[in-house]
């Protein structure tokens, strides 16, 4: 009896490593702080709000910072942008947003474009490296921060797509994700 | 009363905490949360010349159309005019929000709202009030600003009363400014802790009529402190004292007592997963 389950135990934590030396790339979570509330019933509106989206798992919501932990299903695919939709749906504005991607071997280069679930990833104000494991990049779009933070860092930006507001997408039709590290 | 008023102010400028702008007697400029509905009643009490209470009861369906927009739809009844209590009429509310210039800990939102209101009764009264005691329209603005622990909201509204008796007044000119505080929870840990909030408005109103109309003119100023309980981060019972300061208008109740219970529902219809 006690052998199963020493057997049990040792193949659920071989299975474990495997799975996290193998694990696929993906978003493992997002944090939003958003602005404009201070009550706990707002923070409620936002929580319940971001809820309604189909590749939301859980939200845990932080109500002294206003600021909001988002896990996901692994099945569907992530838009980051539903999320800010559905914050200013509730009457708020997203003060910040940094998403936490398990990379494989990524290798990234300043002003460089990744594809991640469909979306374009525009890396800048970065040095070249390459990314492996967990890893955190902050959303640098209009609506994703603080919108005098926006004006002031788009003002001192070297990158032309973000200073001329202009499309840098690779593919037509896909959207882009300004971040950075 | 003036007591009161100083120690809130006191209150507001020298504690620590959060100002909250869900007043009892106005609406902020913010709106509710999309496809958020909300359910409203209300009773306004006073106790008449010969000792007896007198009601009013005010039911409210609110709906969040979407960030910008949204929308009441009320239901009037009361003795105020009456031996018993009787239906006084239906309103809507639209208020559409075109300003947000936000940041942590403060905001400032501009909104401007209308309201339309039906009521069947002819009413003998020299207030103009269109919810409740007569058909009218009113157009306004409302200006809040959040600024870290004071929350500050303004709103300005012109309404006209469409049914006439004779001595009704026909136009009115309304200001008011609310203010609030957060006084529990101190700090936020989770959805289920009851928040407690005070709020202290001033009111004033300013009523117009034809010439020969000598009864319907005149102003009053009204303060209004009130108490708010949020239980769940959902529903809110609002306690408020309404004492009139100054007052010109022939039979206006001189000081009325006001319960008010509300229901949020967020995605009630939209958004369900």
């Amino acid at each position: 009896m006690k052998m199963n389950t020493l057997k049990k135990i040792t193949a659920l934590l071989f299975a474990l490593t495997v799975h996290s030396m193998l694990a696929s790339a993906q978003f493992v979570s997002v944090e939003i702080k958003a602005s404009g509330l201070t009550c706990s019933m707002c923070s409620n509106s936002i929580d319940k709000a971001l809820r309604t989206l189909p590749f939301i798992k859980d939200v845990a919501a932080h109500l002294q910072t206003t600021s909001f932990t988002v896990t996901f299903n692994t099945d569907a695919p992530i838009q980051l942008e539903d999320m800010k939709d559905k914050i200013e749906g509730a009457g708020f504005f997203v003060a910040g947003m940094t998403a936490t991607y398990h990379f494989n071997n990524q290798k990234i280069t300043n002003d460089s474009h990744i594809s991640i679930e469909k979306n374009d990833y525009h890396f800048v104000d970065v040095s070249e490296q390459i990314l492996n494991g967990d890893v955190a990049f902050k959303v640098m779009d209009k609506g994703y921060m603080l919108a005098k933070e926006y004006k002031k860092y788009k003002k001192k930006s070297s990158i032309p797509c973000i200073k001329n507001s202009t499309s840098c997408s690779p593919t037509a039709g896909t959207k882009t994700y300004h971040v950075t590290l | 009363m003036k007591y009161l008023a100083s120690v809130l102010l006191f209150v507001f400028f020298h504690f620590s905490g959060f100002a909250q702008e869900l007043f009892p007697m106005t609406e902020p400029a913010s709106n509710m949360a999309t496809d958020a509905l909300g359910l409203r009643l209300g009773t306004n009490n006073y106790q008449s010349n010969n000792f007896k209470i007198k009601s009013q009861l005010k039911s409210e369906v609110m709906y969040g159309i979407n960030a910008r927009w949204m929308i009441h739809f009320n239901g009037y009844f009361s003795d105020f005019y009456s031996k018993a209590i009787l239906f006084q009429g239906v309103g809507t509310y639209f208020k559409y929000r075109f300003l947000s210039m936000d940041s942590e800990h403060r905001h400032t939102r501009m909104a401007a709202f209308g309201r339309i209101t039906y009521n069947p009764t002819k009413n003998y009264t020299t207030d103009l009030n269109i919810e409740g005691a007569q058909s009218g329209a009113a157009v306004g603005l409302v200006i809040t600003q959040l600024l870290h622990k004071l929350a500050l909201s303004v709103t300005l509204n012109e309404t006209k009363a469409f049914s006439s008796t004779g001595i009704n007044p026909e136009n009115s000119f309304n200001y008011n400014l609310s203010a609030g505080y957060l006084i529990y929870p101190k700090k936020y840990t989770n959805y289920k802790q009851t928040n407690c909030n005070l709020y202290v408005e001033a009111m004033g109103k300013s009523i117009t009529s034809n010439p020969e109309n000598n009864f319907a003119a005149g102003a009053s100023l009204d303060i209004v402190p009130s108490i708010q309980f949020i239980f769940n981060s959902q529903t809110r019972l609002d306690i408020s004292y309404k004492r009139s300061i100054y007052n010109t208008i022939v039979y206006n109740a001189h000081q009325s007592i006001m319960v008010k219970v509300e229901h949020n529902i967020f995605n009630a219809f939209r958004n369900r997963k």
